[in-house]
Protein backbone atom coordinates (compact mmCIF):
# COMPACT_ATOMS: atom_id res chain seq x y z
CA UNK A 1 0.00 0.00 0.00
CA UNK A 2 1.41 3.43 -0.78
CA UNK A 3 1.80 6.50 1.61
CA UNK A 4 -0.63 8.18 -0.43
CA UNK A 5 -3.25 5.22 0.24
CA UNK A 6 -2.50 5.19 3.57
CA UNK A 7 -3.26 8.50 4.51
CA UNK A 8 -6.56 8.70 2.43
CA UNK A 9 -7.31 5.62 4.86
CA UNK A 10 -6.58 7.63 7.95
CA UNK A 11 -8.50 10.56 6.78
CA UNK A 12 -11.62 8.56 5.35
CA UNK A 13 -11.78 6.43 8.89
CA UNK A 14 -12.03 9.91 10.74
CA UNK A 15 -14.69 11.27 8.41
CA UNK A 16 -16.71 8.16 9.13
CA UNK A 17 -15.76 8.32 12.71
CA UNK A 18 -17.53 12.06 12.63
CA UNK A 19 -20.51 11.26 10.40
CA UNK A 20 -21.09 8.60 12.73
CA UNK A 21 -20.82 10.39 16.22
CA UNK A 22 -22.69 13.49 14.46
CA UNK A 23 -25.70 10.84 14.26
CA UNK A 24 -25.16 9.47 17.15
CA UNK A 25 -24.89 13.16 19.00
CA UNK A 26 -28.81 13.51 17.89
CA UNK A 27 -30.00 11.11 20.62
CA UNK A 28 -26.84 11.14 22.83
CA UNK A 29 -26.95 14.64 24.19
CA UNK A 30 -26.08 14.60 27.84
CA UNK A 31 -22.80 15.83 29.77
CA UNK A 32 -21.26 11.99 29.33
CA UNK A 33 -21.84 12.99 25.85
CA UNK A 34 -19.59 15.84 25.31
CA UNK A 35 -17.36 14.77 27.33
CA UNK A 36 -17.08 11.49 25.25
CA UNK A 37 -16.55 13.60 22.50
CA UNK A 38 -14.09 16.40 24.16
CA UNK A 39 -11.51 13.30 25.74
CA UNK A 40 -11.94 10.65 23.16
CA UNK A 41 -13.68 11.69 19.29
CA UNK A 42 -11.76 15.54 19.61
CA UNK A 43 -8.30 14.01 20.23
CA UNK A 44 -8.32 11.77 17.30
CA UNK A 45 -8.05 14.68 15.07
CA UNK A 46 -4.59 15.60 15.18
CA UNK A 47 -3.30 12.26 16.21
CA UNK A 48 -4.61 11.48 12.47
CA UNK A 49 -3.30 14.70 10.89
CA UNK A 50 0.46 14.38 12.47
CA UNK A 51 0.51 10.64 11.76
CA UNK A 52 -0.20 12.02 7.81
CA UNK A 53 2.47 14.04 8.10
CA UNK A 54 5.09 11.39 8.87
CA UNK A 55 3.59 9.16 6.32
CA UNK A 56 3.88 11.37 3.70
CA UNK A 57 7.43 13.05 4.26
CA UNK A 58 8.53 9.00 4.34
CA UNK A 59 6.59 7.64 1.49
CA UNK A 60 8.39 10.82 -0.62
CA UNK A 61 11.49 9.76 0.86
CA UNK A 62 11.13 6.31 0.13
CA UNK A 63 10.32 7.53 -3.43
CA UNK A 64 13.72 8.99 -4.07
CA UNK A 65 15.49 6.00 -2.45
CA UNK A 66 13.47 3.46 -4.97
CA UNK A 67 14.79 6.13 -7.47
CA UNK A 68 18.11 6.97 -6.46
CA UNK A 69 18.81 3.32 -5.16
CA UNK A 70 16.80 1.02 -7.78
CA UNK A 71 17.93 -0.83 -10.71
CA UNK A 72 19.40 1.62 -13.28
CA UNK A 73 17.92 -0.10 -16.45
CA UNK A 74 14.42 0.63 -15.05
CA UNK A 75 15.08 4.20 -14.22
CA UNK B 1 -42.16 9.04 25.61
CA UNK B 2 -39.89 8.78 27.72
CA UNK B 3 -39.08 5.08 27.38
CA UNK B 4 -38.01 5.98 23.81
CA UNK B 5 -35.13 8.53 25.27
CA UNK B 6 -33.82 6.06 27.17
CA UNK B 7 -33.85 3.24 24.27
CA UNK B 8 -32.26 5.90 22.15
CA UNK B 9 -29.34 5.92 24.78
CA UNK B 10 -29.21 2.25 24.55
CA UNK B 11 -28.80 2.41 20.81
CA UNK B 12 -26.32 5.67 21.25
CA UNK B 13 -23.94 3.86 23.63
CA UNK B 14 -23.49 0.68 20.98
CA UNK B 15 -23.29 2.67 18.03
CA UNK B 16 -20.86 4.70 19.41
CA UNK B 17 -19.14 1.74 20.41
CA UNK B 18 -19.05 0.04 16.61
CA UNK B 19 -18.04 3.58 15.47
CA UNK B 20 -14.74 3.23 17.72
CA UNK B 21 -13.99 -0.53 17.22
CA UNK B 22 -14.53 0.59 13.10
CA UNK B 23 -12.31 3.01 13.09
CA UNK B 24 -9.83 1.13 15.19
CA UNK B 25 -9.91 -1.36 12.88
CA UNK B 26 -9.57 1.04 9.65
CA UNK B 27 -6.69 2.92 11.60
CA UNK B 28 -4.73 -0.38 12.79
CA UNK B 29 -5.00 -1.82 9.49
CA UNK B 30 -3.46 1.38 7.44
CA UNK B 31 -0.27 1.51 9.87
CA UNK B 32 0.27 -1.49 9.85
CA UNK B 33 0.74 -1.46 6.27
CA UNK B 34 2.57 1.49 5.93
CA UNK B 35 4.92 0.04 9.02
CA UNK B 36 5.43 -3.10 6.99
CA UNK B 37 6.10 -1.06 3.53
CA UNK B 38 9.11 1.24 5.92
CA UNK B 39 10.77 -2.11 7.45
CA UNK B 40 10.34 -3.23 3.90
CA UNK B 41 11.95 -0.81 2.63
CA UNK B 42 14.97 -0.87 5.46
CA UNK B 43 15.51 -4.36 4.33
CA UNK B 44 15.46 -3.25 1.05
CA UNK B 45 18.02 -0.64 1.29
CA UNK B 46 20.31 -2.89 4.18
CA UNK B 47 20.51 -6.22 2.39
CA UNK B 48 18.84 -6.43 -1.21
CA UNK B 49 20.58 -3.42 -2.54
CA UNK B 50 24.27 -3.74 -1.15
CA UNK B 51 24.40 -7.42 -2.49
CA UNK B 52 22.95 -6.63 -5.76
CA UNK B 53 25.19 -3.17 -6.33
CA UNK B 54 28.17 -4.76 -5.33
CA UNK B 55 27.31 -7.70 -7.99
CA UNK B 56 26.65 -5.48 -10.27
CA UNK B 57 30.12 -3.80 -10.11
CA UNK B 58 31.59 -6.97 -10.52
CA UNK B 59 29.77 -7.66 -13.42
CA UNK B 60 29.73 -4.65 -15.26
CA UNK B 61 33.93 -4.46 -14.68
CA UNK B 62 34.01 -7.37 -15.78
CA UNK B 63 32.42 -6.31 -18.62
CA UNK B 64 34.51 -3.50 -18.97
CA UNK B 65 37.50 -6.13 -19.34
CA UNK B 66 35.94 -7.72 -21.68
CA UNK B 67 35.59 -4.68 -23.94
CA UNK B 68 39.19 -3.72 -23.43
CA UNK B 69 40.06 -7.42 -24.48
CA UNK B 70 38.54 -7.15 -27.63
CA UNK B 71 39.98 -3.70 -28.46
CA UNK B 72 43.68 -5.26 -28.01
CA UNK B 73 42.25 -8.39 -29.78
CA UNK B 74 41.64 -5.71 -32.85
CA UNK B 75 44.93 -3.93 -32.62
CA UNK B 76 46.99 -7.30 -32.68
CA UNK B 77 44.58 -8.44 -35.63
CA UNK B 78 44.70 -5.64 -37.59
CA UNK B 79 48.31 -4.93 -37.32
CA UNK B 80 50.63 -3.36 -38.52
CA UNK B 81 47.57 -1.55 -40.30
CA UNK B 82 45.64 0.68 -37.82
CA UNK B 83 42.97 -1.40 -36.54
CA UNK B 84 39.21 0.73 -36.90
CA UNK B 85 38.07 0.84 -33.32
CA UNK B 86 35.09 3.33 -33.60
CA UNK B 87 32.36 0.56 -32.16
CA UNK B 88 34.89 -1.17 -29.40
CA UNK B 89 35.78 1.95 -28.20
CA UNK B 90 32.16 3.00 -28.27
CA UNK B 91 30.77 -0.23 -26.23
CA UNK B 92 34.07 0.17 -24.35
CA UNK B 93 32.97 3.79 -23.30
CA UNK B 94 29.34 2.21 -22.48
CA UNK B 95 30.46 -0.56 -20.15
CA UNK B 96 32.34 1.72 -18.03
CA UNK B 97 29.61 4.09 -17.74
CA UNK B 98 27.60 1.39 -16.22
CA UNK B 99 30.19 0.71 -13.64
CA UNK B 100 30.51 4.09 -12.74
CA UNK B 101 26.77 4.24 -12.63
CA UNK B 102 27.06 1.20 -10.20
CA UNK B 103 29.35 2.61 -7.88
CA UNK B 104 27.61 5.71 -7.69
CA UNK B 105 24.61 3.82 -6.62
CA UNK B 106 26.19 1.57 -4.02
CA UNK B 107 27.70 5.07 -2.90
CA UNK B 108 24.02 6.27 -2.66
CA UNK B 109 22.74 2.85 -0.68
CA UNK B 110 25.63 3.13 1.65
CA UNK B 111 24.68 7.18 2.55
CA UNK B 112 20.93 6.50 2.52
CA UNK B 113 21.05 3.93 5.10
CA UNK B 114 21.70 5.69 8.50
CA UNK B 115 19.66 8.23 7.03
CA UNK B 116 16.76 5.92 6.36
CA UNK B 117 17.12 4.72 9.89
CA UNK B 118 16.87 7.90 11.61
CA UNK B 119 13.76 9.29 8.91
CA UNK B 120 11.98 5.53 10.09
CA UNK B 121 12.56 6.36 13.74
CA UNK B 122 10.73 9.81 12.73
CA UNK B 123 8.19 8.10 11.26
CA UNK B 124 7.22 5.97 14.24
CA UNK B 125 7.25 9.28 16.10
CA UNK B 126 4.91 10.86 13.93
CA UNK B 127 2.20 7.91 14.39
CA UNK B 128 3.35 7.40 17.89
CA UNK B 129 0.31 9.67 19.21
CA UNK B 130 -2.45 7.49 17.06
CA UNK B 131 -0.99 4.53 18.02
CA UNK B 132 -1.32 5.73 21.67
CA UNK B 133 -5.14 6.03 20.80
CA UNK B 134 -5.55 2.81 19.23
CA UNK B 135 -3.98 0.79 21.82
CA UNK B 136 -5.04 2.52 24.96
CA UNK B 137 -7.37 5.46 24.63
CA UNK B 138 -9.44 3.51 22.48
CA UNK B 139 -9.77 0.39 24.39
CA UNK B 140 -10.28 2.63 27.83
CA UNK B 141 -13.34 4.12 26.03
CA UNK B 142 -14.77 0.75 24.86
CA UNK B 143 -14.82 -0.11 29.07
CA UNK B 144 -16.19 3.13 29.36
CA UNK B 145 -18.80 2.77 27.15
CA UNK B 146 -19.53 -0.70 28.64
CA UNK B 147 -19.64 0.27 31.67
CA UNK B 148 -22.55 2.96 30.99
CA UNK B 149 -24.80 0.58 28.79
CA UNK B 150 -24.43 -1.86 31.91
CA UNK B 151 -25.27 0.93 34.22
CA UNK B 152 -28.65 1.79 31.91
CA UNK B 153 -29.33 -1.75 31.34
CA UNK B 154 -29.22 -2.58 35.46
CA UNK B 155 -31.18 0.57 35.66
CA UNK B 156 -33.65 -0.55 33.38
CA UNK B 157 -34.38 -3.60 34.74
CA UNK B 158 -35.44 -1.63 38.29
CA UNK B 159 -36.92 1.55 36.90
CA UNK B 160 -40.78 2.30 36.73
CA UNK B 161 -41.95 3.37 33.77
CA UNK B 162 -41.34 7.04 32.86
CA UNK B 163 -38.11 7.35 34.51
CA UNK B 164 -35.63 7.80 31.41
CA UNK B 165 -34.38 11.23 32.22
CA UNK B 166 -32.81 9.24 35.56
CA UNK B 167 -31.46 6.63 33.46
CA UNK B 168 -29.50 9.09 31.37
CA UNK B 169 -28.48 10.35 34.44
CA UNK B 170 -27.24 7.13 35.19
CA UNK B 171 -24.88 6.91 32.42
CA UNK B 172 -23.47 10.43 33.24
CA UNK B 173 -22.77 9.50 36.82
CA UNK B 174 -20.80 5.64 35.45
CA UNK B 175 -18.97 8.11 33.13
CA UNK B 176 -18.20 10.93 36.12
CA UNK B 177 -17.32 8.11 38.55
CA UNK B 178 -14.32 6.71 35.96
CA UNK B 179 -12.19 4.41 38.43
CA UNK B 180 -8.24 5.24 38.13
CA UNK B 181 -6.56 4.85 35.66
CA UNK B 182 -9.61 5.36 33.48
CA UNK B 183 -9.06 8.39 30.94
CA UNK B 184 -11.79 10.83 32.70
CA UNK B 185 -10.10 10.22 35.61
CA UNK B 186 -6.35 10.88 34.05
CA UNK B 187 -7.61 13.84 32.38
CA UNK B 188 -9.49 15.89 34.91
CA UNK B 189 -8.12 19.46 35.40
Amino acid sequence: MSAQVTKANLIDALKQLRVRWAVIKQTWQDDAAMRFEREIIDPLEPAIMHACKGIEHVGELMQTVRRECGDDSSS
Amino acid sequence: MSDQVRIHNFRALTDAKIALIQFAEQVAGALASMDSDVSRASMWLHQERPSYWKHEIRRRGEDVNKAKTEISRKIIAAAPEPASLVLERRALHRCQSRLEEAQKRLEKVKSWGPRWEREAMMYKGSTHGLSEQLHREIPLALARLEKMFQALEAYAKIAPPGASDVATDVATEVADAAPPGNVATDREP
